[in-house]
């Protein structure tokens, strides 16, 4: 059933069950999850199924921190950021879950193990090829692993999803179910509660076009992304001045992003190594995938650094960003022509060959004799777990969007142990790739990450604000997703995420998402 | 006064470099040891002959040396090379061009694997490879 928000009478109380705020990847899964259930669902959407710009302004808000585009980075229709994600996938590592004695804030109340069930349903929503991330799977004599010598760095693999646009693929299923209404253009604004705080018992809509109304429900899933899930609990304050679940002060720190950063140059010992599986997405079972260099959890351990991943690219297939980017770009573009600057890489390539047999017996083999064939250069790109840290945060702005609600500010911030990290991951991987003889790492990230801060930016992962923990004290929702004191209201999407690893968030949050369906189901039953 | 006074040690030490004018004389080895070179010299002659690019390794060598001027002497840059190891010393010094590769390769992978590395040009390579280099570019 489609409803309109903008044809709903002013003031009126609309009643449900279910009431979810918000159809992007983690509202659409939940609704979908709720079809023939015994219970109604009303799934509440802010835009309609196409862009409207006048929607996507409600995103606009006040950046202190780090650069970010705060409207760039989300989507305010139907389907949400989906209608653009490019699809990268992979679950969390198992250490990301770990409490990490060298990572204050670390730890999840869940173990890598109680989502397995949940990222293997997770992955067909998200139309992913076979639940393996093994990457021997994916390796074959065509497309070869790396052979790294020691432990320090292993081989990663990401798949790649079609990209699923959540709301074009689910759209119809969703409205032809007779238990799911899904009202589009109505924006919450508040989540109202009993006069103690103890449950939620509506919430209030406002329509761009000026009506307003309630929609009364026993349990409200509150599913409008990684930045508005904190914004609308700190919006909620009719009954706590301090916003819901915001006893503690929690909602809207430690909000974290992947810092991305094209961050080196690596010059292969031989100009035939074959990084097929590496620089691109290799199409087994129509099923695209990626294999990328990551720290090994050993290493994070015994060092102390968050997890860190580097995929191997041809120059120029990320964007260019910055000088310290541009920089890069010039010497691996110069490189591909042929006209090194100052020849430095040209001869560090013949000197490294000298003494890599394997490359020196493929010079031999293939251009039949010790001169090096011109360089191929690749690029060497970073994406780094954002540590937790309470400073980097989303509060409320003092301006006011149309519908009268106060805009959010981010205030997006790393710290030094999140530049210890990306520094000495690079380190390790230089050196990890010398020893291995597979070839010689230029790093652009520099000692006073001057260059580096230029370069970074966000990869639209937004996570954190309302963190999952045990204790009321140190989270904003239980191992449940439900906000601490609260009976009835869950969150939904990766503002739950107390740590982030270095794995893109969706096929996490559509897996938690996907359990939350679960535990709904047993509540209301 | 012999036929070899007015050139520097070092001129000499590249020519020395060069088998086919070696020929025409003694024995590089002979020719080194009547000429009262030491055993650092002598080393590092040797070492340098793993470079099939010369020219290259002195490329790199040079930018080493420019940012790292107090590692421009070639007595201590062959005693830093050949102290990795108790035994790599005697080692370099006996064996052929084939396995002097292999035990320099030996060493790259232990300098990666132990962190013993160096900047050069925002490059992350091996201690021993660049000393190798800068030997290169001081003969
Ligand atoms: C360019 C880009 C590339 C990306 N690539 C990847 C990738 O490769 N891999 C990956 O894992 N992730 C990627 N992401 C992130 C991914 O898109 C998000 O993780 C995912 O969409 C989050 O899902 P969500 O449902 O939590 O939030 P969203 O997708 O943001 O959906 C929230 C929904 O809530 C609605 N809403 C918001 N506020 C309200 C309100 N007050 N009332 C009613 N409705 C509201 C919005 O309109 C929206 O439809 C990318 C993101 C971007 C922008």
């Amino acid at each position: 059933m489609l409803i309109d928000a903008r044809s709903v009478q002013n003031e009126r109380t609309l009643e449900t069950d279910v009431c979810i705020i918000g159809a992007g990847a983690a509202g659409i899964t939940l609704a979908r999850e709720f079809i023939d259930q015994p219970f109604r669902v009303f799934l509440l959407e802010s835009g309609g199924f196409e862009f409207d710009a006048e929607s996507q302004s409600l995103y606009a808000g006040e950046n202190v921190g780090l650069p970010y585009s705060l409207v760039q980075s989300r989507l305010r229709f139907f389907g949400g950021a989906t209608n653009h994600w490019v699809g990268w996938c992979r679950p969390l590592e198992e250490i990301d879950f770990e409490t990490r004695p060298r990572i204050p804030h670390s730890g999840w109340p869940i173990r890598r193990a109680d989502l397995q069930p949940f990222y293997e349903r997770a992955q067909a929503i998200c139309q992913l090829g076979p639940y393996e991330y093994e990457p021997e799977a994916w390796a074959s004599r065509d497309s070869p692993l790396l052979q790294f010598a020691g432990d320090r760095v292993v081989n990663t693999v990401y798949q790649f999803s079609p990209p699923t646009r959540f709301g074009r693929a689910y759209r119809a299923e969703v409205l032809r179910a007779g238990n799911v209404a899904t009202c589009l253009h109505g924006n919450a604004i508040e989540i109202e509660t009993t006069e103690t705080a103890r449950s939620a018992t509506s919430v209030r809509v406002a329509c761009l076009s000026g009506n307003q109304f309630r929609v009364a429900a026993r349990l409200v899933l509150l599913a409008a992304g990684g930045i508005e899930n904190a914004r609308l609990l700190l919006l909620s304050n009719g009954v706590q001045r301090e916003g819901i679940g915001n006893q503690k002060d929690l909602v809207g720190r430690f909000f974290m992003d992947h810092p991305h950063h094209t961050s080196g140059v690596v010059l292969p010992s031989d100009p035939a190594l074959s990084t097929a599986l590496y620089t691109g997405s290799t199409a087994t079972e129509k099923v695209g995938a990626h294999v990328a260099i990551a720290l090994s959890a050993r290493v994070q351990r015994e060092e102390g650094l968050g997890s860190f991943v580097a995929s191997l690219f041809p120059p120029r297939t990320w964007p260019q960003v910055s000088k310290g980017v541009a920089s890069l770009d010039y010497l691996t573009s110069s490189l591909r022509e042929g006209e090194m600057p100052d020849h430095f890489a040209e001869h560090l390539g013949a000197v490294v060959a000298d003494f890599d047999d394997v490359a020196r017996a493929s010079y031999g083999r293939l251009f039949g004799g010790n001169k090096r064939p011109p360089s191929t250069l690749l690029s060497l790109h970073g994406r780094s777990e954002h540590l937790p840290n309470p400073d980097s945060r989303v509060s409320l702005a003092e301006e006011r969007d149309s519908l009268g609600q106060r805009r959010v500010r981010l205030d997006w911030r790393l710290g030094s142990a999140d530049k210890r990290t990306i520094r000495r991951a690079h380190e390790i991987i230089a050196e990890e790739m010398g020893r291995a003889g597979l070839g010689r790492v230029k790093l652009v990230v520099d000692e006073d990450y001057t260059l580096w801060s230029q370069s970074i930016r966000g990869g639209s992962h937004h996570m954190g604000t309302t963190r999952m923990h045990e204790d009321p004290n140190h989270g904003v929702v239980d191992a449940d997703c439900r906000v601490h004191g609260m009976a009835n209201l869950f969150v939904a999407g990766s503002s739950v995420f107390p740590t982030c690893g270095y794995a893109n968030p969706t096929l996490t949050l559509v897996a938690l998402a996907v359990r939350l369906a679960d535990h709904v189901k047993k509540v209301l039953s | 006064m012999n036929a070899f006074s007015s050139l520097s040690r070092r001129s000499l030490l590249r020519w020395l470099l060069y088998p086919s004018a070696l020929s025409f004389f003694l024995p590089a080895r002979l020719l080194a040891e009547r000429l009262a070179f030491s055993s650092n010299d002598l080393l590092a002659l040797r070492l340098v002959r793993v470079f099939t690019s010369e020219k290259s390794a002195r490329r790199v060598g040079s930018e080493y040396l420019r940012r790292a001027p107090e590692e421009a002497d070639l007595p201590r840059l062959v005693d830093r090379i050949a102290s990795t190891h108790p035994q790599r010393r005697a080692q370099l010094e006996q064996a052929s061009v084939t396995e002097l590769r292999e035990l320099l390769n030996q060493a790259l992978r232990e300098d990666f694997a132990l962190g013993r590395t160096i900047d050069v040009s925002g490059w992350v390579l091996s201690q021993t490879e660049v000393r190798l280099c800068a030997l290169a570019a001081l003969l």
